[in-house]
């Protein structure tokens, strides 16, 4: 048997055989160096690993300020170099290579390299966390290249890239220029015609929103996974499952995230988890080099590349994934431990044009304030009603930005995700019912941490919204083609759910500011534009929509029993106007900056959320 | 064969006469009669016909003009004519053709005329049928007869040296008024007041109103008011001995055959003392010959007169009616809001009349209508009177009321020819009355308030002086108004005449003011805020809900237009013209025109052309946006209508760079590539 800083370390009781044993087998069904999978699945904290090697006289190298020979680099692939944890360096004048390696001590990498390089090798032993961002800065290019591209190539028609095609700019801006004209010709009238046009419009998506939620109240009590068949499943059946967990500068949350993952029921032999940092993010990979436990994720390195983007990092991390399935989490985000098992169940009830599971979102801090209210109420009725309303009218459903579950074969053929949109999983969602695929909804939670500071809120808001732009340009570039693709239902599902949201949002102040000044100032200019009977109209359709909102947010809280939270829907139309403040801002950088990503700060939270997600699985677990 | 006859002695006795003599006609028409109607197999209607004082009644003619139904018979149908209750002329009713209007031509002797010596009664009966049946023709609409308006008097009047008559009488007898060319507030009071007297005269002659300059040689027959420095000389000399702080009036002869009534005084003073003089009804009609020199003489201002709030039905110009027959039996009252100071609360109606007694079978019923609906109906078996109070509905008045008292006769059923056929009804119109009770709250104030609500308090009257000239018989239509018939005084009221120029809008505040000005004077500034128009700019009224105009008046020119609205704690009727042509036809034509406003609806602006002979009424409360005002109407629109297209070519061009810009930025992004 090879010899491996392992086998060294049992010898002086800083490892057991055991676990060893366990090591084998996933290094085996990983292709993995055993150090890596021991660092990797939760079996040795780094700070043990290196005092070890220290002691043993090895101490680490910098890898990342050593002189590098990069013809070496070269002749290596990616993967291997990822798999092994191994860097070659330089000749070191004495007729060795020298190669940084997680484990000095691998003979096995050792005689692997040395019949590659065809040459004597000395292994020096380094962090594997910085042979990671080393290889994957030399190397990673053509993968980088290929996320930001690849669906670009396979599928033009597709990706975002392309924010405003020139025909749909005309389109924008004669539509403009014709409603200017009438406005000039005939002011009053013109007015009134918009006016009530946005008014029905707003309306009318509102009832929609009810109509969904009201259809989707009807799966409230419904399990499409019960917890008897998440028991019968037997854990060496499961299949390896990977989690992607994009972060960038979420140095502080580490720790929970660790505490998360260790909480999912899924064998961890099986869980093929990575944790994608930003080449620049040196926060957040020396927070994981200085953890005291072993971490249970392994780390990814993106190499830089515009747009700086969560799907670009998905994309990437995608060409080392090793899962049957795939999901995504935020750094912060507490999922149902059984998740995992009830999706694998599910995948395997559903037929197989289902290709993604979207579980639903909710939050553990929802009492801290006002803001983590209605963002709890709002994504109570998205999730737990639209969602189930969306999949019964089989219309295109909005992926929710993590909780998702795909299939991984299926996503990789489906080109992953657009680098260049900001909300890729609605994107994705779209593009996975244009591909006559099916998206299902999976009855369990993950619980996030909802933004309770307004500005972060809003520059979260703004992505969302201009992301919603994004895909209602890219998906409408067409829309005979989109017919075709999709049908009529799923075209109107897909213009009233993505489409018209932005709109909304974006009418709601002008329309508001109306009112206002129609009802306090009372100018008599602006009476002549609200004839009683305009007046009439858009008042009910002000007062209605905002009413039905208020109600499908009511709504929202029966099924979880946040019955304290039923006064706060009231707020709801001011809740609206932090929306059209965002919806404005996403306009302007769809403009400015189409593929920048807003990034939301999470940790701001001072509730603990062991509490809060205790309580929120007891209530969901007990429907 | 009696009509040809008695048209040849017509022609004989105009023959004799009509060369020498000064002969007038005076219609029922002008008397304020409508055509009306006998229905059923008998009835009758009664006249009272106006006569003059120099109306020479002994060579006067009534002609009738009566047009009866063709279907009627002959032989069977009768019209009589009675004088102060004396038949004087019964004739078969012929009908010869569908148009067919018999004549009847009936001498006048001075015994018919009243103990007044104003009234001659004329009486009209019918008994008509159109078959055997007596029982068959009760009831048939066919059987009637018609006494038409146009039936006249044919006067023949008196020397004027040979009679002896008031001073109201003597005016009376003109019709003219002729102010001085400059002439001012006195001058406007005085044609004013002489026009409100002829005015009360009656009759559909219009009243000229003329301006002289003192270098005139002839103004014709008029009354000529003026100080006497204004008048011509070859009036002057025509004048006695007065001194200053005196008054006169004169009724002058001239050789050429003009009558020129003179109201004049030495100095500003006396001819006040003369112009209030007319305004006295005590002097007025007393005795006068030809010159009255006047001493002193207050004016007789409107301050707060309390109007009765009861009035008999006689005092609304209804007479004592005997109504005989079966069927219909009615009689219409007119009244008017005018007559009260204001919009009642409550009206009751007290009724007290007698009927005969109907037998057992005999049905008989008392309706009361007011315009038209019906109030009240009680049944009238075994009553041989009639005491009640009847309550009239508020909403149901308009400005100009008909009230209508029915008593309905039907003998015992089916028995006809022994029934009991000739019911009669009388109507007591001197106990009979209409009592106004309460106020009501105004909010919105309109011409139903006019003129009740300006004698409520003092009233002043403002005018533009450019156009005292011009306005005596549009102040004269406004004195006459607001004394109504039933303004039962001793004084003819005059509002206090301010020249717009002196008017201080801060002292009024007691007073109501009626404001008769030229559209440019600058005091309308003052009452910008409230006025429902800003008639001093080009405006447009009525638009629909779509706010673009459907109705709009462009053609100003000979319009005035009235608007009444509240200032502080005044009412305020202001009166314009909208044009600068026929300034004083368009103020009289619309003083006319809400005077008689017999619309339901609460009017607060009323415009009026062609003297009054069309006119419309608005209803503009405050902010109703009925209003749009053409050119300044606000900075905003003129700088929206003049530079819109300019607008909308800046706009278009930054549209332009709009594209090009997000199409640049679009580029931009995608250099990722």
């Amino acid at each position: 048997m090879p010899v491996c800083a392992l086998n060294n370390m049992i010898s002086v009781g800083l490892f057991t055989t055991a676990k060893l044993d366990e090591i084998d087998v996933i290094s085996d069904e990983f292709d993995y160096a055993q150090i890596k999978a021991a660092l990797n699945f939760g079996y040795l904290t780094r700070k043990l690993y290196v005092s070890f090697l220290e002691r043993s006289g090895y101490p680490l190298v910098d890898v990342r300020n050593e002189v590098l020979d990069e013809s070496f680099v070269e002749q290596c692939d990616l993967l291997h170099l990822n798999a092994f944890l191994y860097l070659p360096m330089r000749n070191d004048g004495k007729g060795n290579l020298l190669v940084a390696a997680a484990d000095p001590m691998d003979e096995r990498l050792q005689g692997i390299l040395e019949i590659k390089f065809n040459t004597k090798i000395k292994l020096v032993a380094a962090s594997d966390l910085d042979i990671t961002w080393m290889v994957h800065k030399l190397r990673g290019e053509y993968y980088v290249k290929e996320s930001v591209f690849s669906l670009m190539r396979k599928d033009p028609e597709s990706s975002g890239l392309t924010t405003f095609t020139d025909a749909q700019l005309l389109f924008i801006f004669i539509s403009i220029a014709f409603a200017l004209l009438l406005l000039t010709v005939n002011f009053v009238n013109s007015f009134i015609f918009f006016n009530l046009f946005f008014s029905f419009v707003f309306l009318f998506s509102i009832v929609f929103k009810l109509y969904i939620a009201l259809k989707g109240s009807k799966y409230e009590l419904v399990e499409v996974v019960t917890k008897e068949e998440v028991k019968a499943i037997k854990n060496d059946t499961l299949p390896v499952y990977t989690i992607l967990l994009p972060v960038y500068k979420e140095d502080k949350l580490i720790r929970k995230l660790i505490w998360n993952l260790r909480s999912l029921d899924y064998p961890r032999g099986k869980l093929d988890v990575k944790l994608l940092i930003e080449e620049d993010d040196d926060k957040t990979l020396n927070a994981v080099r200085n953890l005291d436990f072993p971490a249970n994720f392994e780390t990814i390195v993106v190499p830089f590349h515009m747009p700086k983007t969560k799907p670009k990092a998905c994309n990437y991390g995608l060409f080392f994934c090793k899962g049957i399935y795939l999901t995504i989490y935020d750094a912060e985000d507490v999922p149902d431990s059984d998740q995992l098992k009830k999706v694998v169940s599910l995948f395997r009830k559903l037929p197989k044009d289902y290709v993604v599971l979207q579980g639903a979102l909710n939050y553990f801090n929802k009492n801290e304030n006002l803001l983590t209210r209605m963002f709890t109420l709002e994504y109570s009725y998205w999730f737990d009603y639209m969602l189930p309303g969306l999949q019964s009218l089989d219309v295109p459903i909005p992926l929710g930005g993590t909780s998702n579950h795909f299939k991984l074969e299926k996503l990789r053929e489906l080109g992953g995700w657009d680098p260049f949109n900001v909300t890729e999983d609605a994107d994705l969602g779209v593009r996975v019912f244009e591909k006559r695929y099916k998206v299902g909804v999976v009855n369990s939670t993950t619980l996030e941490e909802a933004n309770n500071e307004p500005f972060n809120w809003i520059r979260q808001r703004s992505r969302w919204i201009k992301g919603y732009m994004q895909t209602s340009l890219v998906h409408m570039r067409n829309p005979i083609k989109l017919v075709n693709k999709i049908g009529w239902r799923g075209f109107f599902g897909f213009n009233f759910f993505v489409g018209f949201t932005p709109i909304t949002f974006l009418l709601y102040p002008i329309l508001l500011g109306f009112y206002i000044i129609y009802l306090v100032f009372d100018l008599q200019t602006v009476r002549i534009l609200f004839p009683d009977w305009v007046l009439y109209i858009s008042i009910f359709n002000f007062v209605a929509g905002n009413t039905l909102m208020i109600y499908v947010n009511m709504l929202a809280v029966f099924k979880r029993r946040f019955y304290e939270l039923i006064l706060f829907a009231l707020v709801n139309p001011f809740y609206w106007l932090m929306h059209s403040i965002a919806a404005y801002k996403g306009l302007w950088q769809l403009i400015y900056k189409p593929f920048y990503w807003e990034k939301t700060n999470h940790g701001l939270t001072k509730m603990s959320h062991s509490a809060s997600a205790a309580a929120a699985n007891a209530s969901a677990n007990e429907v | 064969m009696k009509t040809k006859s008695s048209l040849l002695v017509l022609f004989l006795l105009m023959a004799g006469s009509i060369i020498a003599q000064d002969f007038k006609t005076r219609s029922l028409e002008a008397m304020g009669y409508r055509n009306e109607s006998i229905m059923g197999i008998n009835g009758a209607i009664s006249y009272f016909l106006k006569v003059q004082p120099r109306d020479d009644v002994d060579r006067t003619n009534l002609i009738l003009q009566v047009k009866p139904s063709q279907v009627l018979r002959e032989d069977m149908s009768t019209i009589t004519v009675s004088l102060k209750d004396e038949p004087v002329y019964t004739t078969r009713l012929v009908a010869d053709a569908i148009d067919s209007v018999m004549t009847i031509v009936i001498p006048l002797n001075k015994r018919y005329v009243q103990e007044d010596g104003r009234f001659i009664k004329m009486r009209i009966d019918a008994k008509m049928a159109m078959s055997d049946e007596y029982c068959k023709d009760v009831d048939n609409p066919a059987i009637w007869v018609t006494v038409r308006n146009s039936s006249y008097l044919e006067v023949v009047k008196q020397d004027r040296t040979t009679y002896y008559h008031s001073l109201k009488e003597t005016i009376s007898e003109f019709n003219a008024v002729s102010t001085p060319v400059n002439a001012d507030l006195d001058d406007l009071t005085s044609g004013a007041i002489v026009f409100a007297l002829l005015k009360q005269k009656g009759g559909l002659e219009e009243i000229a109103t003329t301006n002289y300059r003192n270098t005139d040689s002839s103004v014709g027959t008029t009354v000529l008011t003026g100080l006497y420095s204004k008048l011509p000389p070859y009036i002057q000399a025509q004048l006695p001995e007065f001194k200053n702080g005196q008054g006169l009036i004169k009724n002058v002869i001239l050789d050429n055959g003009d009558y020129i009534f003179v109201i004049t005084g030495k100095d500003q003073e006396g001819y006040r003392k003369a112009i209030y003089t007319l305004t006295n009804y005590k002097i007025i009609n007393g005795s006068f010959t030809y010159t009255m020199i006047v001493d002193a003489g207050p004016p007789s201002y409107f301050d707060k007169n309390q109007l009765p709030v009861v009035f008999s039905l006689e005092e609304l110009g209804g007479t004592p009616k005997l109504m005989e027959g079966i069927g219909a039996l009615k009689t219409n009252y007119a009244f008017s809001l005018a007559d009260y100071n204001a919009i009642p609360k409550k009206l009751t109606f007290h009724l007290e009349a007698m009927l005969s007694l109907l037998k057992e079978g005999d049905r008989g019923f008392l309706n009361v209508y007011l315009n038209d609906n019906l109030v009240f109906s009680t049944d009238l078996h075994d009553k041989t009177s009639f005491n009640g109070d009847i309550e009239l509905k508020p909403y149901l008045l308009t400005k100009n009321n008909s009230l209508v008292v029915e008593m309905r006769f039907h003998g015992a059923g089916g028995i006809c020819k022994e029934g009991f056929s000739n019911f009669f009804g009388f109507i007591d119109t001197k106990t009979s009355n209409l009592v106004f009770s309460g106020e009501k709250v105004n909010e919105f104030y309109n011409f139903f308030n006019y003129p009740g609500e300006f004698r409520k308090k003092a009233l002043r009257c403002i005018i533009t002086p450019t156009l005292m000239p011009y306005l005596a018989p549009s102040l004269g239509e406004l004195i006459y108004q607001l004394n109504t018939a039933t303004l039962a005084a001793n004084y003819l009221f005059i509002p206090e005449l301010v020249s717009s120029d002196k008017a201080n809008l801060n002292d009024m505040a007691n007073m109501n003011a009626i404001a008769l000005l030229h559209r440019n004077d600058p005091l309308i500034k003052n009452f910008e805020k409230n006025l429902p128009v800003q008639f001093n700019r080009d405006f447009q009224l009525y638009k629909d809900i779509s706010g673009e105009t459907s109705y709009s008046i462009n053609d100003f020119s000979n319009s005035g237009i009235a608007q009444i609205f509240r200032q502080g704690s005044s009412t305020f009727l202001l009166v314009s013209a909208l044009g600068d042509s026929s300034i004083s036809d368009a103020f009289e034509g619309v003083i006319k025109s809400f005077g008689s406003q017999y619309s339901a609806i609460e009017s607060n602006v009323c415009i009026a052309n062609s003297k009054g002979k069309s006119n419309f009424f608005f209803k503009l409360p405050d902010n109703a946006g009925l209003v749009t005002y053409r050119g300044d109407k606000n900075n905003m629109a003129m700088l929206w209508n003049k530079y819109k297209y300019f607008l909308l070519g800046g706009l278009a061009i930054l549209l332009v760079l709009g594209f090009f810009f997000v199409r640049k930025r679009v580029k931009k992004s995608q250099e990722i590539v």
